[in-house]
């Protein structure tokens, strides 16, 4: 499956700067429709009000966290098969796996550069 | 020989019962000292989600590496875009972006280290509220909301500690 360029892709985070990062690199990789959110409560809101492509998240944010969120996704029937990537400085053994038996597509620990960003894109669309 | 002189048998009798009574004050101050001492070893142990006291300082000096690091790319990418010299455009075009590229990720250190430093506050704050409960100053105990994954919050790994990008590859790849 080839990556859609077109598609909205939501960002979340409780940091503006790494908001603003991640949609510059994002909008280096020919990525230009992106929304932000600052936690998981907003982005479930925005969710339900628009379909996105894809979901970049972070995981420590207030009050509902990036795994929680992930946890919320795939648990709705409607947003459930929507690809989730999170994106965050918990890099513990035990944080990857709850991470991925809770469903998420991929995993990138900060800082990051953007080759990664975009191979775990690739890898999420299966090229 | 026995002193049989009253004046100096209840003077004796008075002393001793003053020792005694010092004694029991001395004992108590010693008392509480060793459970002040107990109190203060606990708050470390207590202050949940908080670090202790050695790992803030090595979260500072990460935070002061990081930040020259960041510093150091965003100088360097600064530099090489002054300098850049490109026979076309669309070369200097897309030699200007690749630097500016490493600016944008060079920032992300902004994210990581106020995390960092979030660790080092939640421990002072901490370690304040638990002094004021020891000293009754300020017994409230006010502990941050806690999340159904609060277990899982650790924020960034000092350097050499966390799992790198390769690691978590292997992970996503072998976890079911």
């Amino acid at each position: 499956m080839a990556v859609d360029q077109t598609m909205p892709i939501l960002v979340v985070d409780d940091y503006k700067t790494m908001i603003r990062i991640i949609r510059n690199l994002l909008k280096q990789l020919g990525f230009n429709d992106v929304d932000e959110a600052a936690d998981g409560t907003e982005a479930l809101q925005k969710m339900r009000s628009r379909k996105y492509g894809l979901v970049i998240s972070d995981w420590n944010m207030e009050p509902m966290t990036g795994y929680e969120l992930l946890k919320n996704v795939r648990g709705d029937e409607k947003l459930g098969r929507t690809p989730f990537i999170m994106v965050t400085a918990e890099s513990k053994t035990e944080n990857v796996i709850a991470a991925k038996k809770a469903g998420v597509n991929n995993y990138i620990v900060k800082p990051f550069n953007a080759a990664t960003l975009k191979s775990k894109i690739d890898a999420v669309f299966g090229e | 020989m026995t002193n049989t002189n009253p004046k100096e048998t209840a003077l004796g009798a008075r002393v001793a019962r003053m020792e005694a009574e010092l004694r029991g004050v001395l004992e108590g101050i010693a008392g509480d000292i060793a459970s002040l001492k107990t109190e203060i070893a606990s708050i470390e142990q207590t202050s949940t989600g908080t670090i202790d006291i050695p790992e803030a300082g090595n979260e500072l000096a990460a935070v002061v590496e990081m930040t020259e690091q960041a510093s150091h790319v965003i100088m360097t990418a600064s530099e090489a875009i002054l300098g850049c010299e490109a026979d076309t455009l669309e070369d200097y075009r897309a030699a200007v972006e690749g630097e500016v590229m490493k600016i944008f990720e060079a920032c992300s250190f902004q994210d990581i280290t106020g995390q960092r430093i979030t660790k080092v506050v939640e421990t002072l704050t901490a370690i304040e509220s638990r002094l004021g409960e020891v000293t009754s100053e300020d017994a409230s105990d006010a502990h941050p909301p806690s999340c159904p994954d609060a277990h899982l919050l650790n924020g960034p790994a000092l350097p050499g500690k966390g799992l790198d990008q390769g690691d978590i590859d292997l992970l996503m790849t072998n976890v079911s």
